[in-house]
C-alpha cells in the first residue's frame, strides 16, 4: 500500500481488499486467540536447545503481538472518521472512535512499521523450518501438519 | 498612583496602529484552498488550527502588517484517508513542518480599504515572497462591547515552489488559497 500511486489503476480496488482481507483475518485471528484459553502448551522435542526453546517462544509471543497489532491499528484507521467505512457499496464496517490526526498518523506508522518487522520474522521463521528439516533432519516441520 | 502614571505615559505616546487578533475562538476566519482533481472539478480543503493578529491604522493604511501561523496537521478536506497522506511527506510532511507561516513585509493600499498585501509564507519548510488581493469587507463596533475589523485574501500557489513531493507539473498544481479573517481590536 506504501507504494501504491495515485494514477495506478488498482489506487481505487486494492485498498478495498486490503481492507476487507483484514477485517476477515480479525475474524480468523479472534478464533486463534480464543483458542490459546484451552490448546495445551506444545511440548518441545529432547533434541531443541535451551537457547531455541528460550527463541521460539519469545519470537511467538512477536508475533501473536505483531499480528494484532497490525489487526487492531488497520481496523482503527479504516474507521478513523469516527463513521461507519463503507465497502463495496453495500458492507459496512462500524467504528468505535473517533481519532484526531496525530493518532491516526501514529497508528499509521505503527502499522507500517510492525509489518515489516512482522515481514521479516515470517523469512526466518520459514529459513529456520528448513534447517531443521534439512540440516538438523529432525521432526520440527513435520510436526507443523 | 502608579496606574494613573502608566496611562500618562500611554496617552503621551504617539498615536499607533491598532492591534487585532484573528478571532479563531469564536471561529470568525478561515483558511481555505482549492485544487483541481485531475482537471475534473475542485477539491476544497481547509486548515482547522490556526491563529494571528494584525495592524491597521486608519490614518496610515499602509503601515497595515499582519502575521499568521497555521498547524498544517490541521489539514481537513473532508476525507479522513485523504487527509492522511496530505499529511504525509508526499505533501504537507507535517512531522518535520508542523508550522506554516505568513509574515507581512508591505501593504499596498487601493480604494474602499482594499489592497494587496505582501509578504513571506513559509510552507513546507520552503520560504517564498507572495503577495495576497486583500479585500477589505467591513469594520465597526460590535453587539457585545468590542470593536472587529474584517478582510479576504486570495493568491495562487504552485505547490513545486514550496517542494511539496506529489506535485504534478502542469494545469493541476496551482493552488487557490483564500484567507478570511476578523479581527478583534484590543
Amino acid at each position: 500500500m506504501v507504494e501504491l500511486d495515485y494514477g495506478s489503476p488498482w489506487y481505487q480496488t486494492l485498498p478495498e481488499w486490503h481492507i476487507v482481507i483484514g477485517m476477515v483475518l480479525i475474524l480468523v485471528w479472534s478464533v486463534m486467540l480464543f483458542r490459546l484459553f484451552f490448546i495445551r502448551k506444545a511440548v518441545f522435542p529432547d533434541s531443541i536447545k535451551r537457547s531455541e526453546r528460550i527463541l521460539a517462544s519469545l519470537v511467538k509471543l512477536l508475533f501473536y503481538v505483531l499480528v494484532s497489532t497490525l489487526l487492531i491499528t488497520g481496523y482503527l484507521i479504516t474507521t478513523a472518521s469516527g463513521q461507519s467505512t463503507e465497502l463495496f457499496g453495500w458492507l459496512k464496517i462500524p467504528a468505535v472512535s473517533r481519532f484526531s490526526a496525530s493518532q491516526i498518523d501514529t497508528m499509521g506508522w505503527l502499522h507500517q512499521y510492525a509489518s515489516y518487522v512482522l515481514m521479516v520474522l515470517v523469512i526466518i521463521h520459514v529459513l529456520g523450518a528448513l534447517k531443521h528439516h534439512f540440516i538438523d533432519r529432525d521432526e520440527t516441520l513435520k510436526r507443523m501438519t | 498612583m502608579k496606574p494613573l502614571f502608566f496611562l500618562l505615559l500611554l496617552m503621551a505616546l504617539p498615536v499607533s496602529a491598532d492591534q487585532y487578533v484573528i478571532d479563531t475562538k469564536g471561529s470568525h476566519a478561515f483558511v481555505q484552498f482549492k485544487i483541481s482533481h485531475l482537471g475534473f472539478s475542485w477539491l476544497y480543503g481547509r486548515f482547522d488550527d490556526f491563529s494571528g493578529s494584525f495592524t491597521y491604522d486608519e490614518s496610515d493604511p499602509a503601515k497595515a502588517s499582519i502575521e499568521m501561523t497555521v498547524q498544517t496537521n490541521s489539514i481537513n478536506s473532508n476525507h479522513t484517508a485523504r487527509d492522511k497522506h496530505l499529511r504525509s511527506d508526499d505533501f504537507l510532511n507535517v512531522a518535520v513542518n508542523p508550522t506554516a507561516t505568513f509574515k507581512s513585509s508591505a501593504f499596498t493600499p487601493s480604494e474602499n480599504g482594499h489592497g494587496r498585501m505582501t509578504g513571506q509564507l513559509t510552507l513546507n519548510g520552503v520560504t517564498q515572497d507572495i503577495s495576497f488581493d486583500v479585500q477589505f469587507i467591513g469594520a465597526g463596533k460590535d453587539p457585545w462591547g468590542g470593536e472587529r475589523r474584517g478582510y479576504e485574501a486570495t493568491t495562487e500557489l504552485k505547490l513545486a515552489d514550496y517542494n511539496i513531493k506529489k506535485s504534478v507539473d502542469g494545469a493541476f498544481e496551482k493552488l487557490w488559497l483564500t484567507v478570511s479573517v476578523e479581527g478583534i481590536k484590543q
